[in-house]
């Protein structure tokens, strides 16, 4: 099954990474996920509901809601936690002011058509978010960052609900015995479906020479032929 | 109509009360804090937890009488500055087109689709310029925000930089359930540029809608219709700030209309917000209202009627009629005037406990009940006396009981009095005479 594929890219400030990623990946998740089953027979199921708690981000200026459940946040804490530490490790590095990063969300379905499904072979939707991640010393420039990240991470999370509102495919209500298949049942009060988060480094792509760089490289050339 | 016709009607219209609740509350500058619970409960539509406040229940069901998929239904919000000004920010268009689509389970898979829309309009609606730049400085020193429902799919001018996104388009057999949402970018406006608010259908059809100010011009329409998205600390203030709001904004067009075009439409500079942390309110226009206007301002405040929009909207009552309502209930006034302001606040968070019957449609599917008009502490206490001594008037007054006056009494009674008054003038005459002599 080919796993449908969505790309976001944001730039951001290194003290906005914990804001932005945390915005995005629950928004991601309020999508996907549903009020905790009670199932009364083996395929009869009955739905709780979810309730929504509004965030304030702290470097931007920008609410965004979640699932309201601890246990969920605290899953999602943890790799955005991880993922800053190693946004500042190689943002500390001299003569590396820029850099992207890379961070992949898988969302997987592993088994929900039969439990010996490969982990590719079930992953349904891919969301990848690229982070082009830079530190400012200015505070002037910092305040200026968070009315213009606030917008394009706007942007951007209208641009989830845009494309998660389309009429896609979504793994359709498993049986009792099949629903750790589908959804992940850890949580007590939430069942989001069953997804991954990965993290990847990115190098720096190399830059393009300017135009007076171009001609200096010609000249070079021509004076050492 | 078949049983996934009648379902598809049903879930739409919820979809548009949740719709538009959602994005009310998202606007009154609150922290949403709800806990997800994994008892089912029948009163969460779409599986999601929304309070359902009262007053907003009852102006759209005042307002909006027929439903997508028989008509589109907008909600738009507008900028109100304390001295008169207005600003068209975002509208949320909900439509049914013709278009068929894929065969889908209406009560599984559509539902499910409808519920995940619903969280992406609790999302979209934090992210828009507006809920950054306005929602939580709102204030009446400078400015508020209000909204308005109607049933077109023409919205008010957002600006030439306006955006317009579809948030969500489900196929169904019975057509396809979008979302729009168009909002303004940028908060300035010249003075070349149209910023009258769309008419809705019914406006335009029957008027209905549309005042005529004195002058006999019709005045801008649909403003004085609007709601204002209240945001008070103090919850008590809730309801009575709510129609303080709605008094500022009637004093101004009463003033205005259409004649003063040009004098509402200045240059709107409200700008490009700072952080929440650095913002400077003094940027923003201050009220301009000189002590007189002031003081006639705090008067209809302190005798306005809290929930009086909730009523009015609830049961569409011609004015004399509320009239004769409110006395007949003044026994449940007077029982209602002694608890505290905050009890008639309830009403905002109390939930239907029928949500089967509200799915027939047949029936009053409104939680809002109503508790007797001018039944709050805040009515004023000279009208609150007036209508106690009104209930506890005898039917007829002993001390006129006897006279029964006619022409020619009064013709004799003031020959009599003229008589009199002749009497004491000469007395009146004599003393001043005798004090002179004196």
């Amino acid at each position: 099954m080919n796993a449908r594929q969505h790309e976001l890219r944001l730039t951001v400030e290194l003290r906005q990474v914990n804001d932005a990623v945390s915005c995005i990946f629950h928004s991601l998740l309020l999508h996907r996920t549903l009020a905790k089953f009670q199932f009364s027979t083996e395929n009869n199921y009955t739905l709780g509901s979810l309730g929504l708690k509004e965030v304030d981000c702290d470097h931007i200026d920008l609410t965004y809601v979640r699932v309201n459940s601890e246990e969920l946040a605290m899953r999602l804490d943890e790799d955005v936690r991880q993922f800053r530490s190693e946004c500042c490790s190689v943002a500390e590095r001299p003569n590396r002011p820029r850099f992207l990063f890379q961070k992949q969300r898988r969302q997987s379905f592993g088994g929900w058509i039969s439990g010996a499904a490969t982990e590719d072979s079930a992953i349904w939707e891919q969301w990848k978010l690229i982070l082009d991640v830079f530190r400012v010393d200015s505070n002037d420039e910092l305040r200026r960052m968070r009315h213009t990240v606030a917008d394009s991470l706007g942007d951007l999370v209208l641009s989830i609900c845009t494309k998660i509102n389309q009429p896609l495919y979504i793994p359709k209500m498993p049986s009792k015995s099949l629903v750790n298949d589908v959804f992940e049942t850890r949580f007590s009060d939430c069942q989001p479906f069953l997804f991954q988060i990965k993290r990847q480094a990115v190098p720096t792509l190399p830059q393009k020479p300017s135009f007076t760089q171009a001609a200096f490289q010609r000249i070079w050339k021509d004076v050492l032929s | 109509m078949t049983d996934g016709k009648a379902d598809f009607v049903k879930f739409v219209k919820y979809f548009t009360s949740r719709l538009v609740q959602t994005l009310v509350q998202a606007r009154l500058g609150e922290h949403v804090d709800k806990i997800c619970t994994a008892v089912p409960d029948h009163n969460d539509w779409f599986n999601l937890k929304i309070d359902e406040i009262g007053e907003v229940s009852a102006y759209l069901k005042s307002t909006i009488t027929k439903f997508p998929p028989y008509s589109p239904v907008v909600i738009e919000f507008i900028l109100y500055t304390a001295d008169g000004q207005h600003l068209p920010l975002e509208a949320w268009i909900l439509t049914v087109n013709s278009d068929k689509g894929k065969d889908v389970n209406v009560r599984t898979e559509l539902y499910h689709q409808m519920s995940t829309l619903l969280r992406s309009v609790a999302l979209a609606a934090r992210m828009t310029p507006m809920h950054r730049q306005y929602v939580k400085k709102q204030s009446e020193d400078s400015f508020i925000v209000l909204y308005r429902l109607y049933d077109s799919t023409v919205t008010s001018n957002m600006g030439k930089d306006s955006k317009k996104r579809r948030l969500g388009e489900l196929p169904t057999p019975f057509g396809t359930l979008c979302l729009d949402l168009v909002f303004r970018t940028s908060m300035l406006i010249d003075e070349n540029e149209e910023n009258f608010l769309a008419k809705s259908n019914s406006e335009e059809y029957t008027g209905a809608l549309i005042q005529a100010n004195d002058a006999g011009v019709p005045s801008r329409p649909s403003l004085s219709d609007c709601l204002p998205v209240q945001k008070e600390d103090e919850k008590g203030k809730r309801f009575q700030q709510s129609n303080e709001r709605r008094n500022v904004c009637f004093c101004n067009f009463s003033r205005g209309g259409i004649g003063s075009r040009a004098q509402l439409r200045l240059v709107f500079r409200l700008g490009v917000s700072t952080s929440s942390d650095d913002s400077n309110i003094s940027e923003h226009p201050v009220l301009t209202i000189d002590n007189k206007t002031r003081a006639k301002l705090a008067l209809l405040r302190n005798h306005s009627f809290p929930l009086s929009s909730l009523l009015q909207s609830a049961y569409e009552i011609p004015k004399k009629q509320c009239s004769m309502l409110a006395l007949n209930l003044v026994r449940a006034a007077e029982e209602l005037e002694e608890k505290p302001k905050d009890s008639l606040l309830a009403i905002e968070d109390q939930k239907s406990d029928e949500a089967d019957d509200e799915m027939d449609g047949s029936q009053d599917d409104s939680f809002v009940k109503i508790c007797g008009f001018g039944s709050s502490s805040s009515l004023g206490n000279d009208l609150a006396e007036l209508i106690k001594h009104l209930k506890t008037a005898p039917e007829t007054l002993s001390t006129c009981a006897h006279y029964h006056g006619t022409c020619e009494d009064i013709q004799k009674e003031l020959s009599q009095f003229d008589a009199q008054k002749k009497e004491f003038d000469n007395f009146v005459v004599g003393v001043r005479r005798l004090s002179e002599e004196d």
